[in-house]
């Protein structure tokens, strides 16, 4: 049915999917059809594109692709090419004008056969049961049989695939796969009005509910229950309306619940899908007539009757595996001493107890394996730490096992922070930054980079979307305001951008290295946005400067939680004559406000460019002196701010806000210690095979689009690490207290 | 349980009949009894005036278990009837008429309604009701296919739409406002109607002319009738003491000219006038002055909503006829370019519900709204924009709520008081047979 939805529905990528996992297909493995499907989803494959070949790497937008990536892309096209080829040869036959319904269904048959369906269901068939495999033989012939017919039927008569579909499904919907009612000693199961109701000594009555025992009568058929009783009335022979229904059906119920010798059993269910189910009448006439019955509800059943077997015992133990119950216990402990169950029953108190592991800070026993997931010595990025402080449990999904969802093709917010990245660094490397505000043709520049950017990095043009390349060519309005806003402010400042993108891999600069107790260590790298530089005496002063895309603030605090390191991190690197090799004096680390948000105001009253410069503002954490705080942005001088409690600037603040922190270089080696003392911690805490769930909540929430939740499912119960915003001493106190004690 | 005792304004709602009958009443107070009650006392009437059967009444409920429970309470009722007397015929056939009983909630009334009467619909009747995920997963493809193909071919309208609404990441910002407006006017009976009466509400001309310059109108008026309200306490408490005579008054009298010259132009509807009054409009500063009474402080509080009211003024009408044409005129571009994106969105819903033989209750409510009434007359240009706008008027019934009028004695609604625009429209419409 699938393959014909697909050429029904021009060919959907979901109709192509739903047919590939049918396992129908000889030649397509499930891997093959999984590796197809998630190039579909990165590269949004549909209609028309399904017939050309696929160029683009399966792994979504990247600048270079591997050998390993084109044998993975290879055969992705030999699994497309091997589907399209039966559906092409498929379409040919059944969308000729002069196709009969003959043709078609030869066609369909023909389609059946090619894609190897039979000697996809004799492969199947030994690991089914025999009534499955049976009933596997019934659909076959089912199938044959229609398509015989049809052939028959349609014989030479012309009509439209759709047409033809229809009838087809309309033919398939019809038939019963009727298994043959199975005896079971003298145990006869069958629906109330099939069953024999002679000599009968014990009846179950299943499903007493309203409305599906005895059956709630409802015109089905050409007629409605109205002209059904017009016709009736004009004294035409039509079985009767629904009030005849409903009494016969009534009859049904009686003969059913009378026909037993010995004992009648009648069950309904309460629920279904949450939905609340209510008693048939049976029920209450059972209790109006019979006021001494007994009325048990599945809760009230003792447990040891349900223990028929084995496998019910089992099904029972899992079930209350936890409880306190000497039941419980028993069970469990029957169940870990038979050879059979032992393993089961270890994974489900595994799984039982898991939402308690997840809280427990040992959760990896095995040593080796942390080892092997994390690594003896650890390298990882500066963001990875964050991660880490920001959920432990995060960290082992992402870093530690690995598992990354799938991303699309298309601009979301993390394509968007790569885009401005790029044509930030060509922008500021290629051109004086001091003449940058003045450039005329910056638009074409800017689109320039972007055309680069396409090429390089997105696979250029083909297969893209207008709404894509709109979007995309759109970004040019956003940068060149903030190419503006940077060429303005490097006109007022005395720093001159040195690196972008510099990278801390062990070329130019040594990652941060820190021992750990187990004399492994772990090293820190990472890759620097940009690096400005002013010298003043033969004195290097060095700035790190953070394209931030998100809209998240620099809070000194959050250093405090882990979070916000990857600056300072940076900034100590760099500072470090070991790492670097050279000398610099820290002059600070920069946030810089690289998105535009939309600005709303009152009209007359906001003025959008001020809005706009005020929130391009940067901020940051920058060194007491008052030369450097000058050469930041000529004018600006540090003011104590009491209030606050913190140490900020002001005068010429037109790029750099108030939010700025200002410290002495005393204080910056404070920070400095206690995040040499968080990595370390986090290098022990992984060699320790932590992983527990432990988000930061507060000011800021890990959870709110952590990908992992459904995977940690403790959103809820969890209430994490506060996080608060903190006065700048105060934050400072608390690092030196640690770095004390 | 004795037998109960229903008030006596119970007793009147059990019994009222002809017309159609609200029984609005606290919680708790009994309105479902009442309801059961009649239903009850109908059924099992010697009065052939009163006796209907049982499936002649249409009983709608808010939930399924409200039904299955009101189900379950009259066939109690007739239940003890017959323990009565067994032998009670008429009282046996009401128990099996009770079990296909049209008592049901107002969506599987209207899925019935569709499915008999799908061929009037131009349907496939074998249509079954869409899952939530499948709904959405449907309605994100429909937009991104409608916006893609303008995208591709839009008109400068389209990009002119885009550019004002989206930030600078993506586009998430249109594709939720489709999903917003499709809501919103999904939830009207006629949706139609409201998308062509906002296209309409934008019709370019003179401010006074379109609802909103006259939703300006009249808040102004108003306004400047409050303000000259408390400038005239002002001015009272002012005039009983000389020095406050001699000091406050004469900014007053200029605050009540100010103001009065508002109010004029508001009542006679001269924008411009309107514009350049409250525009020009100045709050002169009082005269400095000491010992002053203490009717002073009742006077300045007084002119301090003066103020207020001037300040709300001056922020309500914020630019001069021309302007405000000029903008009304964008809005509307930007209304009709949204209205006809939606219109294409909804023609890609319908096309791929159709396609999977799926519907939604939101479809289901507008194809039983369809099914029972049609419009009298087309909508006029320049309608103006009221939701809640006299269906009975403009609408009248059709062949098949004629027919379905016969069906039944009475229509019943339990909990009728969370419904909307959309649901209330049902009752109104199916009502008004033989006896409703």
């Amino acid at each position: 049915m699938a393959a014909l939805d697909i050429i029904n529905g021009r060919w959907r990528s979901e109709d192509i999917m739903r047919w590939l996992k049918t396992g129908m297909l000889r030649d397509v493995s499930t891997v093959d059809a999984a590796r197809l499907e998630n190039y579909c989803f990165v590269w949004s494959i549909s209609g028309k594109k399904w017939k050309q070949d696929f160029t683009q790497s399966p792994y979504g937008y990247t600048d270079r692709q591997t050998d390993e990536d084109n044998a993975v892309l290879d055969n992705i096209n030999a699994t497309k090419q091997c589907i399209v080829d039966l559906l092409n040869t498929f379409e040919t036959s059944v969308k000729d004008e002069n196709a009969s319904g003959k043709d078609m269904a030869a066609a369909v048959y023909q389609l059946i056969e090619s894609a190897g369906c039979g000697e996809c269901i004799e492969r199947m068939l030994p690991k089914l049961s025999p009534q499955e495999a049976e009933a596997q033989g019934q659909v076959w012939n089912l199938l044959m049989n229609v398509l015989d017919q049809l052939a028959n039927i349609l014989g030479e008569t012309k009509l439209s695939f759709r047409e033809f579909s229809d009838l087809l499904t309309l033919m398939l919907g019809l038939c019963d796969v009727g298994e043959i009612p199975q005896g079971m000693d003298e145990v006869v199961f069958g629906a109330a009005d099939r069953i024999r109701t002679s000599g009968v000594k014990v009846v179950f009555v299943l499903g007493a509910n309203e409305g599906v025992f005895p059956v709630l009568p409802e015109a089905t058929g050409v007629f409605t229950e109205n002209e059904r009783k017009m016709l009736i009335s004009m004294k035409l022979p039509l079985t009767g309306d629904s009030t005849d229904t409903a009494l016969n059906e009534q009859f049904i119920a009686y003969s059913a619940l009378t026909c037993a010798s010995d004992r009648v059993y009648v069950t309904y269910s309460k629920s279904c899908n949450g939905e609340q189910l209510y008693s048939s009448e049976i029920v209450s006439e059972v209790f109006r007539t019979v006021p001494r019955c007994q009325k048990l509800s599945r809760s009230e059943i003792v447990t040891l009757d349900m223990i028929e077997n084995d496998d019910a015992g089992f099904l029972l133990a899992a079930a209350s595996l936890g409880e306190n119950s000497g039941l419980s216990k028993a069970l469990a402990e029957t169940y870990a001493g038979l050879e059979k169950y032992a393993d089961k029953i270890a994974v489900v108190r595994q799984a039982a107890s898991r939402s308690a592991l997840m809280q427990s800070k040992e959760a990896l026993h095995d040593k080796n394996a942390a080892f092997s997931l994390f690594g003896r010595n650890i390298r990882i990025s500066a963001s990875k730490a964050e991660c880490f402080y920001s959920c432990q449990f995060k960290y082992f999904c992402q870093y530690g096992m690995k598992a990354v969802p799938r991303r699309r093709a298309e601009l979301n917010p993390m394509e968007y922070g790569s885009v401005v990245h790029y044509v930030l660094e060509k922008m500021l490397r290629d051109h004086d930054v001091g003449e940058l505000a003045a450039q005329d043709d910056l638009t074409e520049m800017i689109g320039q980079y972007l055309t680069d950017y396409l090429n390089e990095v997105m696979g250029g043009t083909d297969m893209k979307s207008a709404r894509l390349m709109y979007l995309f060519r759109r970004l040019t309005q956003s940068l060149s305001v903030l190419i503006r806003q940077l060429g303005e402010e490097f006109a007022k400042s005395l720093f001159v951008p040195d690196s972008f993108e510099l990278p801390i891999d062990g070329t130019k600069l040594q990652p941060l290295q820190i021992p750990l107790s187990d004399g492994t260590h772990i090293s820190v790298g990472g890759k620097i946005d940009r690096v400005d530089i002013y010298t003043n005496d033969g004195v290097k002063y060095i700035r790190v400067v953070d394209y931030k895309t998100g809209s998240k603030e620099f809070v000194l605090s959050d250093i405090l939680s882990g979070l916000n390191m990857q600056m300072m991190i940076y900034l100590d690197i760099l500072c470090d004559r070991e790492l670097s090799g050279s000398d610099y004096s820290p002059a600070g680390v920069i946030y810089s406000p690289a998105s535009l948000n939309k600005i709303s105001g009152e009209r007359g009253k906001t003025s959008l460019e001020a809005e706009q410069k005020e929130r391009l503002k940067n901020n940051g954490l920058i060194v007491d002196d008052a030369d450097v705080i000058n050469a930041m942005e000529i004018g600006m001088q540090k003011k104590v701010d009491r209030r606050a409690d913190a140490t900020t600037v002001k005068g010429g603040e037109n790029f750099l806000s108030r939010a700025t922190y200002v410290a002495d270089p005393q204080q910056f080696r404070v920070i400095r210690g206690y995040i040499r003392s968080l990595l370390r911690e986090m290098g022990e805490a992984l060699h320790r095979g932590e992983i527990g769930t432990s988000p930061v909540k507060g000011s800021y929430d890990a959870c709110e689009y952590c990908e992992y939740r459904i995977i940690c499912s403790q959103e809820q119960k969890c209430s994490g690490r506060k996080i608060s915003k903190r006065s700048m001493t105060e934050t400072l106190e608390l690092m030196q207290e640690e770095d004390n004690g | 349980m004795g037998e109960r005792i229903w008030t006596p304004q119970q007793r009147s709602a059990i019994d009222a009949a002809g017309g159609t009958l609200l029984v609005s009443a606290a919680a708790g107070s009994g309105k479902t009894a009442v309801l059961v009650q009649r239903v009850i006392e109908k059924l099992t009437s010697d009065d052939p005036e009163k006796y209907c059967d049982a499936d002649r009444l249409l009983i709608v409920t808010f939930t399924r278990a409200a039904a299955a429970e009101m189900k379950e309470r009259i066939t109690a009722e007739l239940q003890k009837k017959v323990e009565q007397d067994p032998w009670d015929t008429r009282m046996r056939r009401q128990m099996i008429l009770v079990k296909k009983a049209p008592i049901c909630t107002i969506d599987s009334f209207c899925s019935k309604l569709v499915r008999d009467n799908f061929y009037k619909l131009d349907i496939a009747p074998d249509f079954r009701i869409g899952d939530d995920s499948e709904l959405k997963i449907i309605q994100e493809d429909c937009i991104n296919d409608v916006l893609e193909r303008n995208y591709a071919e839009g008109d400068d309208d389209f990009f002119e739409l885009v550019e004002q609404l989206i930030g600078d990441r993506n586009d998430s910002e249109l594709s939720d406002l489709i999903k917003q407006l499709d809501f919103y006017i999904g939830s009207f009976p006629f949706p139609e109607d409201i998308m062509t009466a906002l296209e309409n509400a934008y019709s370019a001309g003179d401010p006074t002319g379109t609802v909103w310059g006259q939703s300006v109108l009249e808040y102004v008026k108003k306004a400047a009738e409050y303000g000259l309200a408390c400038n005239a306490i002002a001015c009272d408490v002012s005039a009983s003491d000389e020095k406050l005579t001699e000091k406050y008054l004469p900014s007053f009298e200029r605050d009540a000219e100010i103001l009065e010259r508002i109010r004029t132009a508001a009542e006679g509807r001269q924008w411009d006038d309107l514009y350049r009054c409250s525009s020009e409009a100045e709050i002169t500063p009082l005269g400095r002055a000491t010992k002053l009474p203490y009717e002073a402080d009742i006077a300045k509080a007084a002119r301090e909503v003066v103020k207020d009211v001037m300040e709300e003024i001056r922020s309500a009408v914020v630019s001069d006829a021309e302007e405000f044409e000029k903008e009304i005129s964008f809005t509307g571009r930007m209304v009709r370019k949204l209205m006809s994106l939606l219109r294409e969105y909804y023609a890609a819903m319908v096309e791929a519900k159709a396609r999977r033989r799926v519907l939604d209750f939101v479809d289901l409510e507008h194809m039983a709204v369809n099914l029972l009434v049609q419009r009298k007359e087309p909508l006029h240009e320049g309608t103006a924009l009221s939701p809640s706008s006299d269906y009975l008027n403009a609408y009248c019934k059709t062949d098949t709520a004629l027919a379905l009028t016969q069906q039944y004695d009475e229509i019943m609604l339990d909990e009728y008081q969370d419904t909307n625009h959309q649901r209330g429209a049902e009752p109104d419409l199916l009502g008004g047979g033989a006896q409703s």
